[in-house]
C-alpha cells in the first residue's frame, strides 16, 4: 500500500474507533483514544466525537457555565494544542 | 517624498497552520458564546441511531458477566450464599417495618388530603454516567410512555438519584443529582431534618459545607425534600478543622449507579428546585415540588 493509502486507511480506523468508543465506552476511553490519536496527527475526529458526546449526552450544567458543548469545546483545545505541541517538537527536533 | 507608512509586505503569507487555528478557535468560541442549545431533533435522530447500539453493548456485558459468575470457585459461592441469606433476614425485618410505616404514612396523607399519585414507568438503562462528564443517563422510555420533564427518578429501595432532562420519543435524558456543580436541596439526617444545599461531585458524591454545631453523623440518611420524601444518599463521612467554622459532609448514593440496569420514573412526581447555581454555606432554597 502506498504511503497516502496507509495514511487514509489509519485516519479512517481512528474515525471509527472514536465514534464507536464515544458512544459505547466510558468517557476516558475515548479521551485516551483521543490524545493518542492527536499526538500522531491533526486528527480533526477528535473535535466528531467531542460533538457526538455532547450531542448524545449533554446537558447544561453549573460546572461547564451551562454550556452543552463542553466536549467539543475541550476537544477543540486539545486539537489546537495538540498541533502546536506537535509542530514545535517537529522544528525542535529538525535542528 | 517621506514615507509615512511601511509599505505593504506582499510576499508575508499567513501559515496555513495559523488559519486552521484560527479556524478551529473561532468555531469554539461561537459554541461557548454564541450557539443556541443542541436541537431536539438533532439529539432525537442520534438517540434513535444509537439506541441499537446500546443495546448490543448492553446485551454483551450481560453476557461477559454471565460468564465471568461461571467461573467462581464453589466455596466462594457457598460463602456467598451464607453471606445473602443473612442479608434477606435483615432486609425482611426492615422490609416490616417499612411496611408499616409505609401504611401509616398513607393514612396519614389521606387525613391530610394529599393523596400519593404512586404512578410510575420502569426503564431500561441504555447509557450509564460514566460515558461522559455531564453525569447523565439514557433510558428507553420518553414522551410515549407519558415521562415529563423534571419527573423524578429512582431506584430499588425508592432512591432518588435525578430528574428526566430531556424527553424524546422513545427516550429520555436524566442528569444525575450527583452531577458536577449540580445543586440540590436535601435534608440531612431523619431525626434533626438538617437543611443544607448538596453539590454534586459526579458518580454519586456529594459535599455539603455545614456549620459545625450542627449534629450530623456517618450513615445518617440525606432525603429529597419532596411531598412523599425520597431516601437520596447516605453520610460517609464528616469532616472537621479547629480553624474552620464549617463542617463538610460528604454522602454518597447507596446505590452504585455505574452499573444500575434499570430505573423507576416517578411520573406522578416533579422535582424543580429553584438553585441554579452552584452552593454555597449550608442554607437550603425552597423547592417547588408538584404531584
Amino acid at each position: 500500500m502506498t504511503p497516502r493509502g496507509n495514511v487514509t486507511l489509519y485516519r479512517i480506523l481512528i474515525a471509527v474507533a472514536l465514534i464507536l468508543s464515544a458512544v459505547t465506552l466510558p468517557w476516558w476511553v475515548t479521551a485516551a483514544l483521543a490524545i493518542a490519536a492527536l499526538s500522531i496527527s491533526p486528527a480533526e475526529e477528535v473535535l466528531v466525537a467531542g460533538l457526538i458526546i455532547d450531542i448524545l449526552y449533554g446537558a447544561p450544567l453549573p460546572i461547564f457555565g451551562g454550556i452543552v458543548y463542553a466536549t467539543t469545546i475541550m476537544a477543540g483545545l486539545a486539537y489546537v494544542v495538540g498541533y502546536l505541541l506537535r509542530m514545535y517538537v517537529k522544528r525542535t527536533f529538525r535542528r | 517624498m517621506m514615507q509615512l507608512r511601511r509599505p505593504y509586505n506582499r510576499n508575508v503569507k499567513i501559515p496555513p497552520y495559523a488559519a486552521k487555528i484560527a479556524g478551529v478557535l473561532g468555531v469554539l468560541l461561537v459554541l461557548a458564546f454564541l450557539a443556541p442549545g443542541i436541537p431536539q431533533p438533532v439529539t432525537e435522530v442520534a438517540h434513535t441511531a444509537a439506541t441499537p447500539v446500546w443495546a448490543t453493548r448492553n446485551a454483551m456485558l450481560s453476557a461477559v458477566y454471565g460468564a465471568v459468575a461461571i467461573l467462581e470457585t464453589k466455596e466462594d459461592l457457598i460463602k456467598e450464599n451464607n453471606a445473602l441469606y443473612d442479608q434477606v433476614s435483615a432486609l425482611r425485618r426492615e422490609a416490616f417495618e417499612a411496611d408499616v410505616l409505609r401504611e401509616e404514612n398513607s393514612r396519614l396523607r389521606e387525613l391530610l388530603n394529599r393523596p400519593e399519585s404512586g404512578e410510575a414507568v420502569a426503564a431500561s438503562v441504555l447509557s450509564r454516567p460514566s460515558s461522559s462528564l455531564y453525569d447523565t443517563v439514557i433510558i428507553d422510555a420518553g414522551k410515549s410512555a407519558g415521562i415529563q420533564k423534571n419527573n423524578i427518578v429512582s431506584v430499588e429501595g425508592g432512591v432518588a438519584i435525578g430528574t428526566v432532562s430531556e424527553v424524546y420519543a422513545d427516550t429520555s435524558l436524566v442528569v444525575l443529582f450527583s452531577a458536577p456543580g449540580k445543586a440540590t436541596p436535601v435534608l440531612i439526617s431523619a431525626a434533626t431534618a438538617t437543611p443544607a444545599v448538596a453539590e454534586g461531585w459526579g458518580g454519586g458524591n456529594f459535599t455539603v459545607r455545614l456549620p459545625r454545631d450542627s449534629t450530623v453523623e456517618v450513615e445518617d440518611p440525606v432525603i429529597l425534600p419532596t411531598l412523599s420524601p425520597h431516601v437520596f444518599a447516605v453520610v460517609e463521612a464528616v469532616e472537621s478543622d479547629d480553624s474552620d467554622s464549617f463542617q463538610v459532609v460528604r454522602f454518597r448514593v447507596p446505590v452504585n449507579v455505574s452499573t444500575m440496569r434499570h430505573v423507576l420514573v416517578l411520573t406522578g412526581e416533579k422535582f424543580e428546585p429553584e438553585i441554579p447555581t452552584a452552593v454555597e454555606g449550608g442554607t437550603a432554597a425552597t423547592t417547588t415540588p408538584s404531584s
